[in-house]
Formats: structure tokens, C-alpha cells, sequence
């Protein structure tokens, strides 16, 4: 019954459009994410300009967002499951914002130059860890636009993968500071890197938990496991 | 509501959800650990039905515990039977011939059953107050609009109905605008005054429940904002129920929500529950303006 349109169309079209900016956000942060990543991978100074630039619209895109959520707020005043979307949008959209912060942390050391070339199995490793984040991000606001506990649930099973990825490159890092300085060097510049894509990666967690919020009213701070999904 | 497992004795506890016939396959949370379980009762509706003299059943078996100097807000569409509940309380139905209570409705502590054959309708009034949807003052003074409950109640002494109306006034936040002119016409006074006047009419007489029947619906939005406040701080010391079609000011004022539908209850609950995680999914439905 819940899944009934609303009577009042103009509640109903402001939904769907709340629904739809906030899949354009997330889309526009998990493509910086991958933009910045290759900029880093590349040492492409016009690529990591970009991203850095592209952070500039998902912050405009979070401020029109958030006054979005008020303006359902105000005019409509929603309860139930429709209030909870609302906030759980509103709350959402800050975790897209702070992810975009951390893809422009990752481009701009794209345009530090590197302390030497990075091996395949460096780059690959960073290049899959970041392809994880943006599918997983992606995922985290799909599930929130659909209102499904599934896709959330495969998000935070998802974190784990994208912690381990980090600390794969943390425990590198630790053998690289052995190696010399130029090699110390470039670990731990990767090292921040995965260290910004596992923040990301936290932020669509977030996200993930903000799905059962809205979908039954428990608060995201009991969902902190994945069982409550099942 | 009609949920057989609910149990109203001395300490009752309420299952506050009419129960799906499978919750967990409805896709329904489990039940909330309601308030009520903690805070005393003022009345409480047993299997409670009513018919009108030509046969219509207008309110199905309803079980609901109205809790003591609470405000109790009832929701629902138009022709749910909120109203009809409402005036059941206080016997208004009796006034037409025909019309037919079962069930019960005990006022605590007494354990009276307000609807019982043995109950006085004219005392039930007088423990029971009411405040309708258009202010409706009678034709006489601000004075003689409050003094009239306490006439019924045979209370004859000057001195004690002066103190009594102003008394009343001052508890419906109407004194300070109305002292200078008791003797002047109610009819004078502004829509919003007119309905806390009525207001102080119904608690003259010292009523354990204050029923209230969409009461701001004809006022302005300074003057609902005034009933509002003044029923908040009369919820200290008496019980309030109230329907309600504006939904927000349910969620503002009310410390328990009941949502009815085709003379049932549904749902009974914590209001802030009510409004953010309805159990069931017709309240849902109907709240977040789905229904139809």
C-alpha cells in the first residue's frame, strides 16, 4: 500500500525528483572517484585538474541537494517513510560531498610527480581497489533510490573487500620504508591514495546503513553489521 | 486493536498493533516496547462497538486504553468513526433514539463503566467534557457560558462559581482577555477566543477527560496556535482525547495516536512512532497521503 503514489502529485513529482538529483550526485562522485585514480595512476596533470575542478559541481550539487530536502520539508512535511527518505537523502548526499573530498585528495597527488615509476602490480592493485569503490558507491546510492536492503547489504559486504585492499598497500608500505627513500616515498603517496578510496568506501557504507533507516525506521547506528539486512 | 491477546486489567498491557494475520510475513517490524505499559490509565475502551438506530454499525470492537492527563489524538479519513468514538465517551449518542452501545468504557480508578446501564449520561457529561469543532457559545455573558456546567452540577453558592469561572478561564488561557467584560456577550469575543471559552466551559465543571472534536478547524493560525499551547499545558492535569484531521498537529500536540479505518482501530501507538515507523501498513498508507 505504501507503494501507492501519493494523492498529491506535487509531493509525489518532488520526490521523484529528490530521488533523481541524488542518483545524478552519486553518479557524478563515483565517475570523479575513477577520474582522479587514472590521474593518479597516469601522473596526468590535466586529468587530476579535472577532477579537481568536477569536485566543484558535486559541492554545488550538495548544496542544491540539501536545499531540495528543506524545501520537501517545508512545503509537504513529510512523515513515515517519506520522512525518513528525506533525511535519509539529506544525510546521504554529505557522504557523497566528503567522498568527493577524498577523489580530490587523490587527484592532486596526480600532480605531485612521482618518487619513481609504480610497477603493474602497484597500479593494478590501486586501479581494481578503485573501480571496487566507485561499483560499491554506485551500488550505496542505487540502493537508496530503489529502497533496497539487498544492494545495501552487498555494500557492506563489499567495505570488507575494499579494507583489504587497503590494507594490502599499508602492510607494502611498511616494507617499502626499508627500501631506500624513493621507494618509501612512492608507497606511502600510495598509501594515501587507498587510504582515500577506503574512506570513500565508508562513506557508500554509510550510505548503505542510511537504506535501512529508510526502509524500517531502525536507526543506522544499530546497523553497524550486515545481519539486520538478512 | 482488536487483537484478542490484549488484556486490559488492573495493569494492563497494551499490544498496541492490530495484528496482521502473520506479522513477520507482512514484512512487519516487531513490536516497540510501548510507554504505555509504564504510565497509569484514565479510561479504557473494551470491545467497544456502536450501531446507529438504523442498524449501522459504526465502530467495530475497539480496545484502546486512553492514558491519564495524556493527550490521545484519533486519526483517521472522513466517516472512519473517529468522531463517533469520540462522542460515545461522554454519551453524546444518547441524545437520538435507537442508537445502540456495546462493549464497555471504564473510567479509572472507579472502574465505571461510562456506558453502562447504571451510568447517568448528564453525570457521564460532566466527567467527561466536550469541545466541538465550531466554537458554540451559548447566547448569554462569558460568566454565564462557564457557570452553566457548574449549575448542572448543582453547585448554587455565588462565591463558589465565581471562583470556579474564573478558575476555569485562567486554565483556558482566556482570563486576562476576558476579566474586564464577564457580563458582556460571548457572541463578542473573536473566533479563537469563542473556542477557549468553550474550552474553559468544559472544564468548569472539573472533568477527568476533556474530549475535543477537531477543535481548531474553524480558527486562524494564531488562534489554533493558542488552543494548541493552552491543550498542552491542561494535558498536565486533565486527560485529553481529540480528533483530528490535521495530522501535524497530532504529531505536535499528542502523546499517543490511534488511526481508525471503516470503524476500527488499526493502529495504536506512541505518537512519534505513529508518525515515523507505522506498524501497519493502512496507517502508512494514510499518513504519508497515499491513500485512496
Amino acid at each position: 500500500m505504501a507503494s501507492n503514489p501519493h494523492l498529491l502529485k506535487s509531493f509525489e513529482t518532488a520526490l521523484v525528483v529528490l530521488r533523481q538529483s541524488f542518483k545524478r550526485m552519486g553518479t557524478m562522485t563515483a565517475e570523479n572517484c575513477t577520474l582522479a585514480t587514472s590521474a593518479y595512476l597516469a601522473s596526468d596533470e590535466p586529468r587530476a585538474l579535472e577532477a579537481i575542478t568536477r569536485d566543484l559541481d558535486i559541492d554545488t550539487a550538495f548544496e542544491e541537494l540539501r536545499a531540495d530536502c528543506f524545501d520537501v520539508l517545508l512545503k509537504f512535511q513529510p512523515v513515515a517513510r517519506d520522512l525518513r527518505l528525506v533525511m535519509g537523502i539529506e544525510h546521504a548526499v554529505g557522504n557523497l560531498e566528503r567522498a568527493g573530498d577524498h577523489a580530490k585528495t587523490i587527484a592532486r597527488h596526480g600532480i605531485a610527480k612521482p618518487a619513481r615509476q609504480m610497477a603493474p602490480a602497484e597500479a593494478g592493485q590501486i586501479a581494481d581497489m578503485a573501480a571496487l569503490v566507485a561499483r560499491t558507491l554506485e551500488l550505496s546510492v542505487t540502493a537508496l533510490v530503489d529502497d533496497s536492503t539487498e544492494a545495501a547489504k552487498q555494500v557492506l559486504v563489499t567495505d570488507e573487500r575494499i579494507d583489504a585492499y587497503r590494507d594490502a598497500v599499508f602492510d607494502a608500505a611498511m616494507v617499502a620504508l626499508g627500501q631506500g627513500r624513493a621507494q618509501a616515498q612512492a608507497s606511502v603517496g600510495r598509501l594515501f591514495v587507498a587510504t582515500a578510496l577506503e574512506r570513500i568506501g565508508d562513506h557508500a557504507t554509510n550510505i548503505a546503513e542510511e537504506v535501512l533507516f529508510v526502509s524500517r525506521g531502525i536507526p543506522p547506528g544499530a546497523t553497524r553489521t550486515g545481519s539486520d539486512f538478512g | 486493536m482488536t487483537d484478542t491477546s490484549m488484556t486490559h486489567d488492573a495493569a494492563p498491557a497494551h499490544t498496541e498493533t492490530k495484528p496482521a494475520a502473520n506479522p513477520q510475513k507482512a514484512g512487519m517490524p516487531p513490536p516497540i516496547k510501548p510507554s504505555a505499559e509504564r504510565d497509569p490509565l484514565r479510561a479504557r475502551i473494551e470491545n467497544f462497538s456502536f450501531y446507529y438506530a438504523n442498524g449501522h454499525q459504526a465502530i467495530k470492537h475497539v480496545d484502546m486504553p486512553i492514558l491519564d492527563r495524556k493527550i490521545t489524538a484519533i486519526i483517521g479519513p472522513s466517516g472512519c468513526g473517529k468522531s463517533t468514538l469520540l462522542r460515545s465517551l461522554n454519551r453524546m449518542h444518547d441524545l437520538y433514539p435507537g442508537n445502540r452501545y456495546e462493549g464497555k468504557v471504564i473510567l479509572e480508578p472507579e472502574g465505571e463503566n461510562l456506558i453502562g446501564p447504571e451510568a447517568d449520561p448528564v453525570l457521564v457529561r460532566l466527567r467527561v467534557g466536550m469541545v466541538f469543532q465550531k466554537p458554540n457559545p451559548f447566547p448569554k455573558s462569558i460568566y454565564e457560558n462557564v457557570a452553566a456546567g457548574l449549575r448542572v452540577r448543582g453547585i448554587k453558592k455565588r462565591s463558589l462559581i465565581d471562583e470556579a469561572v474564573e478558575s476555569a478561564l485562567r486554565r483556558a488561557a482566556i482570563w486576562d482577555e476576558v476579566k474586564d467584560k464577564l457580563h458582556g456577550s460571548a457572541y463578542d469575543l473573536s473566533g479563537g477566543q469563542q473556542q477557549r471559552l468553550c474550552i474553559a466551559r468544559g472544564l468548569a465543571p472539573n472533568p477527568e477527560i476533556l474530549l475535543l472534536d477537531e477543535p481548531t478547524s474553524a480558527l486562524d493560525p494564531i488562534a489554533t496556535a493558542k488552543v494548541e499551547d493552552l491543550l498542552q499545558e491542561l494535558s498536565e492535569t486533565v486527560t485529553i482525547v481529540i480528533v483530528t484531521h490535521n495530522m501535524q498537529q497530532a504529531a505536535r500536540i499528542s502523546h499517543r495516536t490511534a488511526f481508525m479505518y471503516l470503524g476500527e482501530a488499526m493502529e495504536f501507538g506512541d505518537t512519534n512512532q505513529i508518525f515515523t515507523t507505522p506498524r501497519h501498513p493502512r496507517t502508512e498508507s494514510y499518513i504519508t497521503g497515499r491513500y485512496g
